[in-house]
């Protein structure tokens, strides 16, 4: 009988161990939190998330969007941010566009004035009618590096010209990526926002936080064009820097309706007989000028060679490219 | 008398066969002349035109990739524009194939795309068949092209390609054949990203008949990796294929004849061309940074339509394309001369059917949300 009973219990030990032990690690995923309890958390600070999911990683918003956080102790992946920053944060990534249009000026304006560089910029008191930044374009080295190389291109402006080797190292790193893909089809993962951010302070102003001079603001929280305009204003006309957008491809006239989302660095614009018109550096035609040689894309919309490198657009256009998509966002 | 009255009227007959015949009341075929004579400036609202839209489609039709037109049928491939990847770049979501009646305004059909697979593109359609692409990655495979026999509904793969295919895949639809053309790497040997290192790649034209599956090549060229050589676009009309091929310096344009099977070379450049053929067997290319026209047998013949121009389309009576510059969808009649751009729109995927124009119109502002069809009676507004 007392064999049984060990027996018994044994068999209960092994059968709760086989049967239980991955659900019980995936359900208290993010030190010990569930879904249910991480979500309640995140409520309390935001009442527009609707749910966390401690498995996928995902905070979804009310209004239908989402942004990617690490559980308390979990494993950061895809650049996303930190339990600890996004409570910071009170549950919104919304970047610059958290202040006022003068207190962005006011903190923008000490970041460049502390900058080791600042004597190489001129903060003008107004952003005037049309200004443009020397930049130059650099194509992608590989499919996924187009972040890397817009990063590469605004950090010109900058005078900081580290390798887009060494960019892409940083940002894969960032990521939590110790493979970093180097593919001729994009098979391999890119870049987010937040990567582009922190290498872009780390290199222009040596503090590695994708929180200082550049921040990330999603499309979601982009108010309207004139506010898109801002960013223009203020980082290429006052401050005389670039910055990295992402967004729709379909969007970019030299793309040809091809639907994918892209990195481009901003460096200019001017108002004209056309209305406002921006400046961007496209990266792409590294496609096919440098390691991959690809003739076009897949769909066979677009000509890697023949793509523009630096190119001029309506604002309007640009800004559906980054408005028009829930993965757009700009880094300015 | 009656002798007399029937001379009369023979002679009148005659007579009234010469007044029609020199005052034009007969049914003329207007040649098109090709020449810009007027630029007209008209905004997409101040003409009456029709639309296909969201959630006329479905709620989930977001984006729409490509568009043809057989008579009242619309064939066009929509889907959500979910990223593929979190971590940009990243292709979008292209997930339906979606059969529109315009006569009935009905969906008729909607296939969905094969798992694994981000985005339906090249969609074809004519009398008998309608055809389009399915891939994966930004390039090269896995990458299918489908048929479906719009008569007995029987679908088939026509290309799989899962590793061997590198460059791309243009379908082109003609009658029962399919021409593909493709880029294939052979003897390979890849780095430890999978990249090819060594290589011979094969640049092929097939025309496989849709009927039977038979394959038949009708070009090919081979270079050694890496050196460089592709196709850079393609267009079929009654009576020939022409297509563009390009190498790092110099492009060539060749005709292939339909009817019997001779090719010949149209033009060596050292810009790339995208030739389009146009049904009276005109071409039209890029040439010094310009829009020209030419005929097939007279290529010195050159007039200029455009400054640099994407999508272009024609008809007997029209040819369209999109502006980079503005954006404009344009329309150039070729028989009045006239060109009217059409301000007011994002469009893209120009195409034309008998009188009709159709384009893809992207939303521009913040309330839009989702692309939609727009379809203008060229006739109906005096273009």
């Amino acid at each position: 009988m007392k064999k049984f009973t060990t027996l018994f219990i044994i068999a209960i030990i092994l059968f709760v161990f086989a049967s239980g032990i991955t659900g019980v690690k995936i359900a208290y995923a993010g030190n010990g939190l569930t879904s249910k309890q991480a979500t309640q958390i995140l409520q309390k600070i935001n009442p527009h998330i609707i749910s966390y999911n401690v498995d996928t990683h995902e905070v979804k918003y009310d209004d239908g969007t989402s942004v990617f956080v690490t559980p308390p102790n979990g494993k950061t992946r895809n650049g996303e941010v930190s339990w600890k920053y996004f409570l910071g944060q009170k549950g919104d990534l919304s970047g610059w566009l958290k202040m006022n249009l003068s207190e962005i000026i006011a903190q923008k304006t000490k970041y460049i004035a502390e900058s080791k560089k600042s004597s190489e910029h001129t903060i003008k008191a107004l952003p005037p009618n049309s200004a443009s930044v020397d930049i130059e374009q650099f194509p992608q080295e590989w499919c996924t590096w187009c972040g890397p190389a817009a990063t590469e291109s605004a950090l010109c402006s900058w005078e900081s010209f580290p390798s887009q080797e060494n960019i892409a190292e940083k940002e894969y790193k960032y990521e939590g990526v110790s493979n970093m893909p180097r593919d001729c089809n994009c098979k391999g993962p890119g870049i987010c926002p937040n990567s582009i951010a922190y290498a872009l302070n780390g290199y222009a102003r040596g503090n590695w936080t994708p929180n200082d001079f550049y921040r990330v603001t999603a499309s979601k929280d982009i108010v309207d064009i004139n506010q898109f305009f801002h960013f223009f204003a203020m980082d290429i006309g006052t401050y005389g820097v670039a910055f990295v957008t992402c967004g729709r491809t379909d969007y970019l006239p030299a793309w040809h309706n091809h639907l994918a989302i892209h990195y481009t660095a901003a460096y200019a614009y001017q108002t004209s007989s056309y209305g406002v018109l921006v400046s961007y550096t496209d990266s792409a035609n590294g496609l096919y000028y440098k390691n991959c040689h690809v003739p076009h894309s897949q769909d066979g919309k677009v000509s890697y060679k023949n793509l523009p490198p630096y190119n001029t657009v309506s604002i309007n256009d640009y800004y559906n490219y980054v408005k028009k998509t829930q993965y757009g966002a700009a880094i300015w | 008398m009656v002798r007399r009255f029937g001379k009369l009227s023979t002679l009148f007959l005659v007579a009234l066969l010469f007044l029609l015949l020199f005052s034009g009341c007969y049914a003329k075929v207007s040649s098109p002349v090709d020449s810009v004579k007027k630029t007209r400036y008209i905004y997409l609202n101040s003409l009456t035109y029709g639309e296909v839209n969201n959630p006329q489609i479905a709620s989930w039709a977001n984006g729409i990739a490509s568009m043809d037109v057989y008579k009242d049928i619309c064939v066009f491939s929509a889907g959500s524009l979910k990223a593929a990847s979190l971590a940009p770049p990243s292709l979008l979501y292209i997930e339906h194939l979606v059969i529109y009646d315009l006569a009935k305004k009905q969906i008729k059909s909607v296939i969905n795309i094969d798992k694994g697979f981000v985005q339906i593109d090249w969609v074809r359609i004519n009398r008998d068949w309608i055809v389009w692409k399915e891939i994966k990655y930004e390039f090269g495979g896995p990458v299918k092209i489908y048929a479906l026999n719009r008569h007995t509904g029987e679908k088939n793969v026509i290309y799989s390609f899962q590793k061997q295919c590198y460059g791309s895949l243009f379908p082109i639809l003609k009658d029962n054949f399919l021409f593909v053309l493709e880029q294939t790497a052979h003897n390979v040997r890849k780095d430890s990203n999978d990249n090819i290192t060594v290589g011979t790649f094969i640049n092929k034209i097939a025309r496989t008949d849709l009927r039977s599956g038979k394959e038949k090549t009708i070009f090919e060229k081979k270079f050694s990796y890496p050196g460089t050589g592709g196709f850079g676009y393609a267009s079929v009309n009654n009576d020939y294929l022409a297509f563009s091929y390009e190498t790092d310096n110099k492009s060539t344009v060749y005709i292939y004849s339909l009817k019997n099977g001779k090719l010949s070379v149209f033009l060596r450049t050292s810009e790339d061309e995208y030739p389009v053929l146009s049904p009276d067997n005109r071409i039209i290319y890029q040439k010094n940074g310009k829009t020209v026209i030419s005929p097939i047998r007279d290529r010195n013949n050159v007039k200029v339509l455009e400054g640099r121009a994407v999508n272009i389309v024609s008809s007997e009576k029209y040819i369209s394309y999109i502006r980079p510059l503005d954006g404009a969808v344009t329309v150039f009649n070729r028989i009045t001369g006239i060109k009217n751009v059409i301000q007011g729109s994002f469009g893209y995927s120009v195409l034309l059917s008998g009188d009709k124009l159709f384009f893809i119109d992207l939303p521009t502002s913040d309330k839009e949300k989702a692309s939609r069809i727009i379809i203008i009676d060229l006739t109906e507004n005096r273009l």
